[in-house]
C-alpha cells in the first residue's frame, strides 16, 4: 500500500457517511470543505516521488474544494433561510444503509478498474467508486438545488480520487479538475439563481408588506 | 481432570471477586467527573458501595399484578452481566471461561439480560414501564448489529472466535496492519458502549423525565434488594464492555493476573472520566435521532469488516 493514505482515504468515506446522514446544508458543506483539504493530501506522495505537477494539484486541490467552493456554498445557504434544511426522500437511516450498500458494491468493484502505473493500491479505486456513487445518490436523494450542487461536488471529488488511481496526477488530471471546477461553478450560479427565485416564489417581502393593510 | 476443575473453579471465583470488589467505583468516577465539570464537590467516590449496601439492607414492596417474572428480571441481568466477565481476559492469562464462539456469547449475554428486564418492566403491567421496554428493544436491535460486526471484523484478523484469543498480544501486529479498520471499530464500539450502558448522547441515567426516559424507566417499580442488584449489574456490565473497549485500544498484557487486572483497572477509570467528559460536554440527542446515531456506528463496524477483507483478499 505504498503511495496512497488508507487514513485519509477512510475519512473521505466518514465524511461522505456524515453527509448522507445530516440534515442541515451548513455542516454538509463543512464536511465537503474537510473532504476537499483530505483530496489535498491524496497527490503528496507523488510530488515527493519528484513530480512537481502534483504538488500544484494539491494546492489547488485545497484552495478551490477546500476554501474557496466551501465559502460560496455557506453564502448561498445563508442568503436563503429556507435552505438550511435539507428535506430528503429517503430519511437519514435509510440512507446511510443504502450507502453502506453502495459501499459494499464499490468495494466488490474496485478491484477490477484497469490501472497499468498502479498496479497494487489498494483502497483508492474502491473509494473513488463509493464517492462517485454517494454522490449521485445525494443528488437524487436531496429535493433543494443546494442539495444537488453539494451532491455534484462529492461525485466530482470521486472522480478525483479515481483519476488519481487511473493515472498519476498528470497535468492531464490538472485540466479535468479545472474543467470541472468550471462546470462546478457554473452549478453554483445555477443554485444560487435557483434559489433566488424559490426564495422569491415563497417568502416574497413585497407580499409581506402588504399583510400590514 | 479433578485439579483442572479447582483450578478453572478458582480462577472463577477470583475473577468474580476482582469484578465485584473494583465494577462500583466506576460509576463513582463517572459521577466525579461530571461533579468537577459542573463545579460541585460531588458525592464521595465510594458512593456507590454505599448505596448498594444501603438498598441490600432494605425490604421489598412487589405490586399484586407481578409475577415471578418481575423478581427474575434483576437477578437474571446481575448474573448475565457477571457471566460476561469471565470471557474478558483481565490479568495476563486467558479468562477462565473461553471457547470458540465466545464472542457470541459475550454479545447475547446482553440480549438475555435485556430480554429479562423488558419482560420484568413489561409485567409491572404500567403503560410507562411498557414504553420504555419498547424503546429499548428498538434501540438495542440497532446497536446489536454494530456490535457483532466489531466482533467479526477482530475475529476474522486474530482468526479464532474465542475472545481470549481475540485480546491477546497479536491485537499489536493487527493495530499495525490494519490501523484504521480497528480505528473504525473502536468508534462503533464506544457508541455501542455508551447505548448499553444507557449513557448519554442515547439515554441519561439521571433523568426521570417521562418523555425521555428509557432504562430508567423500565426499573421504576424495583426497590430494595431488587434495586441493589440492578445498580450493582449496571456496575458490572459498565466493567465488562468497557474492559472489551480498553483491551482493544491498549492490547498490552502484563504477566500475572494482580498486575493485569490493575492496569485494567487504571484503563477503565480513564474510560470512567472520558465517559463524564462526555456526559459533561454533550446534550442528550433528541429520541428520533437516536437510530441515525446508531446506524451510523454500524456503518462503522461494517466498513472495519470490509477494509479488512479487502486486504485480505
Amino acid at each position: 500500500m505504498t503511495g496512497e493514505f488508507p487514513a485519509v482515504l477512510v475519512l473521505v468515506v466518514i465524511t461522505n457517511f456524515y453527509i448522507l446522514n445530516t440534515g442541515r446544508y451548513v455542516n454538509s458543506v463543512r464536511s465537503i470543505a474537510l473532504q476537499g483539504c483530505l483530496l489535498a493530501v491524496l497527490p503528496l506522495p507523488e510530488a515527493l516521488a519528484g513530480s512537481p505537477q502534483a504538488l500544484f494539484l494539491s494546492a489547488g486541490t485545497l484552495i478551490v474544494k477546500g476554501i474557496l467552493m466551501p465559502l460560496i456554498l455557506i453564502r448561498v445557504i445563508r442568503s436563503t433561510d429556507e435552505f438550511r434544511v435539507a428535506q430528503p426522500f429517503l430519511g437519514p437511516v435509510a440512507s446511510v444503509l443504502v450507502g453502506f450498500a453502495i459501499l459494499a458494491a464499490a468495494f466488490r468493484a474496485g478491484a477490477l478498474i484497469p490501472a497499468p502505473l498502479r498496479p497494487h493500491d489498494g483502497l483508492m479505486g474502491a473509494v473513488g467508486l463509493a464517492t462517485i456513487l454517494t454522490g449521485m445518490l445525494i443528488m437524487v436523494n436531496r429535493r433543494k438545488a443546494v442539495g444537488q450542487v453539494i451532491g455534484f461536488l462529492i461525485l466530482e471529488n470521486g472522480i478525483l480520487i479515481l483519476s488519481l488511481r487511473i493515472s498519476r496526477g498528470l497535468p492531464f488530471v490538472i485540466e479535468m479538475a479545472v474543467l470541472f471546477d468550471v462546470l462546478l461553478a457554473a452549478m453554483i450560479f445555477g443554485g444560487f439563481i435557483q434559489s433566488v427565485h424559490e426564495t422569491f416564489a415563497h417568502t416574497d417581502v413585497s407580499r409581506m408588506r402588504k399583510l400590514k393593510g | 481432570m479433578m485439579t483442572d476443575l479447582m483450578d478453572t473453579a478458582r480462577e472463577i471465583v477470583r475473577q468474580w471477586a476482582f469484578v465485584l470488589a473494583v465494577s462500583p467505583i466506576l460509576p463513582g468516577i463517572v459521577a466525579k467527573t461530571k461533579a468537577w465539570f459542573a463545579g460541585r464537590r460531588g458525592p464521595p467516590l465510594l458512593q456507590p458501595y454505599r448505596d448498594i449496601f444501603k438498598l441490600f439492607r432494605k425490604g421489598a414492596v412487589y405490586s399484586r399484578t407481578t409475577t415471578w417474572l418481575f423478581r427474575a428480571g434483576p437477578v437474571v441481568s446481575f448474573s448475565a452481566a457477571l457471566a460476561a466477565t469471565l470471557i474478558i481476559p483481565l490479568g495476563g492469562m486467558e479468562s477462565p471461561l473461553t471457547f470458540q464462539g465466545d464472542l457470541i456469547l459475550f454479545a447475547y449475554l446482553w440480549g438475555l439480560s435485556r430480554f429479562f428486564t423488558m419482560t420484568a418492566a413489561l409485567d409491572t403491567g404500567s403503560a410507562f414501564e411498557g414504553m420504555g421496554a419498547s424503546r429499548e428493544a428498538a434501540f438495542s436491535c440497532l446497536a446489536e448489529p454494530a456490535l457483532l460486526l466489531g466482533l467479526l471484523a477482530l475475529a476474522r484478523e486474530a482468526g479464532s472466535f474465542s475472545m481470549s484469543d481475540v485480546l491477546s498480544v497479536g491485537l499489536i501486529r493487527i493495530w499495525s496492519i490494519h490501523a484504521p479498520a480497528l480505528c473504525l471499530v473502536t468508534a462503533a464500539f464506544l457508541v455501542v458502549f455508551l447505548t448499553e450502558n444507557s449513557r448519554i448522547p442515547v439515554d441519561d441515567p439521571n433523568t426521570h423525565l417521562e418523555l425521555t426516559m428509557i432504562h430508567e424507566v423500565m426499573v421504576l417499580d424495583h426497590g430494595g434488594p431488587d434495586l441493589a442488584l440492578i445498580e450493582y449489574g449496571s456496575a458490572v456490565k459498565f466493567f465488562a464492555l468497557g474492559a472489551l473497549l480498553v483491551r482493544i485500544v491498549c492490547p498490552i498484557r502484563s504477566g500475572g493476573f494482580w498486575e493485569g487486572g490493575a492496569a485494567l483497572v487504571i484503563g477503565l477509570a480513564a474510560l470512567s472520566v472520558l465517559v463524564g467528559v462526555i456526559e459533561s460536554t454533550m446534550a442528550r440527542l433528541r429520541l428520533s435521532r437516536i437510530p441515525q446515531l446508531l446506524a451510523l456506528s454500524f456503518v462503522l463496524s461494517g466498513f472495519g469488516v470490509i477494509l479488512t477483507l479487502a486486504a485480505g483478499s
